[in-house]
């Protein structure tokens, strides 16, 4: 107790003896010992305030607001006009994705009907090249089993005549002459190597 | 020779404008003065580099619209701000007319606040002393804060008041005298048009006192801390005068950094109730007309809420710029 009292002491001795200063000051007179006024001045503090202020707004109007003034509408033109741009834009796009899914939708339906009918096309073409060939086929076959027969007719008939003429060539010779076994079968073998031939 | 601020014989004395140059008693150039020539040149340094960078491009690409650089973004934020957050809810279709005169009444009066936390006073003292000259008033230096000065926040009341008043008559003269008569009938109007008359007479005079009171209340609470060091120093010495020092100093500096807020605050009420004012002169024949369209954008302030706005203002004001 006793050494905070020693320490506030100091203290208010210290305040009291700055305030005893200043009354004995302002008592004592002497140049300070007028309490200067708060409002101290003249009219010419004034007319110079306005003068200053009235040439500061000047200068600052012409090289200060004015440009500031202009950069800041300038900018909100900007940023209106590409939010406008942008906003037009995002419904072109809107409009644009609109007509291109429609017409994506048409195209998906066209390839649709195209596929159909393409695969349509391709069975019938199918269908009828087998029908083709098969005809193909069984013609040739008709045609072939033709020829074989008229071929083999031919042949028959051609043997035929040979085998007449060879018969007719045997008999002349044989009664022209006495045939023995041995002419007979050197006979035979003639006849039959020209029918060979 | 004076004494620098810690050995002042009093704080009001340190706050209070000294003459430099007067003729027939006027003080033709004062420390005052000096500071407002500062305050204007140094707002023109801040402000007009970032113009340059605000504004937009030639090539008009996407960097031309762009601000580069810390101060230009700085400065834009803050008048975009004011335009956008301020402005334009009082004065609607209206606010990039009357921009260009609120945005200088901001940056002016902030600058001037800003400066006067400077202790360009001091320092000169100072150097003053250090050189053996006698630099300012009897060797006080030169500076101080020019919004400090009742004469100067009076000066610019008066330009504020003069604008808002000029504005709205030329805009629309019959508008401007029906406005006196609060819209009350005809025959209310003999108790109306002197109150209002009053009302719009008082209004640079809350403009510049209550600039003028939130810089001197703070600038002399940091004076009144500062001058307890010096005579406390003589009379207890280094050993026991220290802790009333370093209290002293440390208050100082925490009102000090106080002062800054107080410096925006100042700069944006003084602006913002300028523009309130405004608005109501120059906002008021459409509100009738437009009331449906107020409603649909929802960021229209009505005159009426101004004032009520302008109260709540002065208030928030006060308590935050009182020490």
């Amino acid at each position: 107790m006793n050494r905070t009292c020693s320490r506030i002491f100091p203290l208010m001795v210290a305040l009291a003896t700055t305030a005893t200063a200043y009354a004995a000051d302002a008592e004592h007179g002497g140049e300070h010992s007028a309490e200067p006024s708060l409002f101290a001045g003249t009219i010419m503090q004034s007319v110079a305030a306005v003068i200053v202020f009235v040439l500061l707004f000047a200068v600052l109007y012409r090289l200060a607001w004015g440009p500031i003034l202009k950069g800041l509408q300038d900018r909100e033109g900007k940023i209106k006009a590409d939010l406008e741009a942008a906003e037009k834009s995002n419904r072109d796009a809107a409009e644009k994705l609109k007509q291109l899914e429609a017409q994506l939708a048409a195209a998906q339906q066209k390839a649709a009907e195209l596929i159909d009918e393409a695969r349509k096309d391709a069975q019938k073409t199918a269908s009828r090249i087998e029908e083709d060939a098969r005809k193909e086929i069984d013609a040739l076959r008709q045609r072939s089993t033709n020829e074989i027969k008229f071929a083999k007719e031919t042949a028959l008939n051609e043997i035929y005549q040979q085998a007449a003429v060879i018969s007719t060539q045997i008999a002349s010779r044989v009664l022209k002459r006495e045939v023995k076994e041995e002419d007979h079968r050197q006979l035979v073998q003639e006849v039959l190597g020209e029918f060979k031939g | 020779m004076q004494p620098i601020l810690t050995l002042a014989a009093s704080p009001v004395e340190h706050v209070t404008d000294k003459p430099l140059v007067v003729i027939n008693g006027l003080w033709v150039v004062s420390n005052v003065t000096v500071m407002l020539v500062l305050g204007a040149i140094v707002t023109l340094l801040l402000v007009v580099p970032a113009a340059r960078k605000i504004q937009t491009g030639k090539h008009r690409t996407l960097d031309d619209f762009r601000s580069q650089g810390l101060l230009a973004n700085l400065v834009e934020s803050v008048c975009v701000y004011l335009r956008e957050e301020v402005f334009r809810g009082v004065l609607g279709e209206e606010t990039d007319k009357y921009t260009p005169v609120l945005w200088t009444f901001f940056w002016f009066i902030l600058v001037c606040n800003l400066m006067g936390l400077i202790p360009i006073l001091d320092l000169t003292a100072l150097i003053g002393q250090l050189v053996g000259v006698e630099i300012g008033h009897h060797g006080h230096g030169i500076g101080g804060t020019a919004t400090q000065s009742i004469w100067v926040t009076g000066a610019l009341a008066i330009v504020a008041f003069l604008f808002y008043n000029t504005t709205a008559f030329i805009k629309n003269p019959l508008g401007y005298l029906k406005h006196l008569t609060g819209g009350a009938p005809w025959f209310m109007w003999i108790i109306m048009v002197p109150v209002e008359i009053m009302g719009t007479l008082i209004k640079p005079f809350a403009l510049a006192i209550r600039l003028f009171a939130n810089m001197t209340g703070g600038h002399l609470v940091i004076a009144v801390l500062l001058s307890f060091v010096g005579p406390v120093l003589k009379a207890l010495g280094v050993g026991g005068g220290s802790p009333v020092a370093i209290i002293s100093i440390l208050g100082a500096a925490g009102i000090n950094l106080l002062e800054v807020l107080v410096a925006f605050i100042q700069a944006y009420i003084f602006t913002f109730l300028t523009c309130l004012f405004l608005g109501q002169l120059v906002v008021h024949e459409h509100d009738e007309h437009d009331e449906h369209e107020t409603h649909d954008h929802g960021v229209h302030v009505h005159p009426h809420d101004a004032l009520a706005m302008d109260d709540v203002a002065l208030k928030e004001t006060n308590i935050a710029g009182s020490h």
